[in-house]
């Protein structure tokens, strides 16, 4: 991608910050893949330390070369929010939240307090 | 030698037309087939001069690729007069209704904002799309703005420069093979690109690649359209049966490069065993693991000495090198008792009720009977490529014959013929054993298994003949021969399958209750 685009939009997203966000450039101006560096106790996203995350947007038949971090970063704030169980890449997660939606929320809870508290390390940048 | 490379280049050329000529459609099956019936197959004698469709044949159409542009064209021509809208426009409008045209029309009479807005059209004004410099202009994708860069919209008006176009256009049409839906490249903007747009902003080996991706959408939306499965066909081919007929009919279509397929199921020509058969046939031949085993054992022990024997040739009539022991391949038995007038190969005799209550028994008889049509079905497939790899060497060896003795190419071309009659008629017989093996025994199908009988020791005999050493070929009796028995062949052939066809048609079989378990309905339902 572009330089001077990742520039722009970084203006942009630093100027109307959006909220929940703080957004920094990686090093290596890579923006090609998307995955959670926190594990996250959630039915759309994996359960392991890849926290590959399932997101229509991010799809390639979906994706258009327009599409801004910024809307990217929203619709990943919005399926923190309201999970898609129905489109599921951990079906047991995914079970839990629709059948037993206490015990998620109390392994969910548990997840942030095990994995989120401390600042996270993202690979190969040291900025 | 020049013109050795020539005749193996004509030959290869020759071939598909000869099978073309032979079964191309039911009409050459009236003509060529039914001008003297058989006296005692007289039951669709009438029928056939009501209909004049042979009963195992359906009608199909095959398309070239020029051909189906054409359709195409012609579709777009005639909605582009009758809404009075931009061919472009006519194009997305048709695949975006599956190139159902009445549809189309209703559809758009009824409601055409909405027709257009879901077609992803909306905003329709009628100007060439063209490249344009704008002064100002900032491309939203790679942020670039220069003075002078060219850009370019669709009606849409998502503004972008052509670089970015044209990247994105190559990512969607090289990586992804998407054609007649590439959406603007806007986030959220659901409008198609029109074909004319997309010559303006690709390169050329790109577009070729699109419009072949377009046509293959044409195909692949069209219910009664089908590529033709054999390697490098660009042909298609349209039938109109209907997928709930299927048990009624098995619809099997020739390409014009001579490739036979079901058009109901993805599998080679298998006639006369309707497609659900086919699947559970060969769903259970993947299955069996006694098969599995069975299938590696390719050869048998002689009779007499024991001696190891593969067989190496397309006939069952074998000679054991070593005792000289003449044997039939299928049944073991000795071959003198076979060729003339008795021959009893391809019946599996119902074991007595006696033997069939113990149930040990019962398991080993119902194996054996598997096996029974299993190893007849699956000798057929072996016999018919061998079969074509002796046509493909005496062919090679006419060729040379033709140099020495002065044979014209034209008087070698019955072995041709010959050949293709054995592929034929020997990929009929492998699937009649899957479709015996699901008959229920009566009369039906003692008449179904005579037919066999008659169309298999055909085949065998003209597999023989076939296989005689090459100087004999040359003989003139031997050629009259193999020419009677080949058209022989195909005459059995095709009252076997119409015999099939019209009892299919009227729902006549009856079907063995305990290997149907499961799926009996699915049968009878439809």
């Amino acid at each position: 991608m572009s330089t001077k685009r990742i520039s722009k939009e970084f203006a942009e997203v630093s100027q109307t910050p959006i909220e929940g966000f703080f957004v920094t450039l990686p090093p290596n101006n890579s923006v090609h893949t998307w995955h959670f560096v926190t594990r996250v106790y959630h039915p759309n996203i994996t359960n392991d330390s890849l926290g590959n995350v399932c997101l229509a947007i991010l799809k390639a038949e979906n994706w258009k070369p327009s599409t801004k971090i910024v809307s990217v970063l929203e619709a990943l704030r919005n399926l923190l929010v309201e999970p898609q169980p129905d489109d599921p890449l951990e079906e047991r997660i995914a079970d839990e939240y629709r059948n037993d939606r206490e015990a998620w929320e109390a392994k969910a809870k548990a997840a942030v307090t095990k994995y989120a508290l401390e600042d996270p390390v993202f690979p190969a940048s040291a900025s | 030698m020049d013109s050795e490379e020539e005749y193996l280049s004509s030959s290869d050329e020759l071939m598909p037309d000869d099978s073309g000529d032979e079964m191309s459609g039911a009409e050459d099956f009236d003509e060529d087939d039914f001008d003297e019936p058989d006296p005692d197959f007289g039951l669709s004698a009438k029928d056939l001069d009501k209909k004049k469709v042979a009963a195992h044949a359906v009608s199909f159409k095959v398309f070239e690729p020029s051909d189906i542009r054409r359709q195409q064209d012609d579709m777009m021509n005639d909605v582009n007069m009758i809404l009075d809208m931009n061919k472009e426009d006519a194009a997305i409008m048709l695949r975006h209704f599956r190139w159902n045209k009445e549809r189309l029309l209703e559809d758009y009479m009824d409601r055409p904002e909405k027709v257009l807005e879901a077609a992803g059209l909306n905003s329709n004004t009628s100007s060439l799309p063209k490249l344009q410099a704008v002064p100002g202009f900032v491309c939203d994708i790679c942020c670039e703005d220069e003075e002078g860069l060219e850009t370019f919209a669709m009606k849409c008006g998502h503004r972008y420069c052509v670089d970015c176009y044209r990247h994105y256009l190559t990512q969607k049409i090289q990586d992804e093979g998407e054609s007649a839906r590439i959406q603007c490249p806007s986030n959220g903007c659901g409008r198609i690109l029109d074909s004319r747009s997309l010559d303006l902003l690709v390169t050329p080996e790109l577009t070729d690649r699109y419009h072949e991706l377009l046509n293959r959408t044409y195909v692949e939306d069209k219910d009664t359209f089908k590529w033709c499965p054999a390697p490098d066909c660009p042909n298609a081919i349209e039938c109109g049966v209907k997928k709930k007929d299927l048990d009624k009919i098995v619809p099997t279509v020739e390409c014009l490069c001579g490739y036979r397929f079901c058009f109901g199921c993805p599998n080679p020509d298998h006639q006369p065993a309707p497609c659900d058969l086919v699947k559970r046939w060969l769903k259970k031949c993947a299955d069996d693991s006694e098969t599995a085993n069975w299938i590696s054992a390719h050869t048998k022990e002689c009779p007499k000495c024991s001696s190891t024997i593969e067989k190496n040739g397309g006939c069952n009539h074998m000679t054991c090198r070593k005792c000289k022991y003449e044997f039939c391949w299928m049944c073991m038995g000795l071959w003198s008792e076979h060729g003339t007038s008795w021959y009893n190969c391809n019946r599996y005799e119902e074991k007595s009720g006696a033997e069939a209550r113990d149930a040990q028994t019962k398991s080993r008889t119902s194996l054996e009977r598997y096996l029974h049509y299993y190893n007849r079905y699956a000798n057929h497939e072996q016999s018919a490529k061998l079969d074509k790899d002796i046509a493909q060497k005496t062919e090679k060896k006419m060729v040379q014959l033709q140099t020495t003795s002065g044979m014209s190419w034209i008087e070698v071309q019955y072995l041709n013929s010959a050949s293709q009659a054995l592929q034929t008629c020997r990929q009929t017989l492998k699937w009649t054993y899957a479709f015996a093996f699901y008959l229920a025994k009566n009369n039906l199908t003692e008449i179904f298994e005579d037919n066999q009988k008659d169309l298999e020791m055909a085949v065998e005999n003209l597999s023989e003949m076939f296989e005689k050493p090459i100087q004999e070929l040359s003989d003139p009796k031997l050629k009259v021969d193999i020419m009677d028995k080949t058209s022989y062949c195909n005459k059995r052939r095709v009252i076997l399958l119409e015999d099939t066809a019209e009892n299919l048609a009227k729902a006549k079989w009856t079907f063995n209750a305990d290997l149907m378990t499961g799926s009996t309905v699915l049968l009878n339902k439809r």
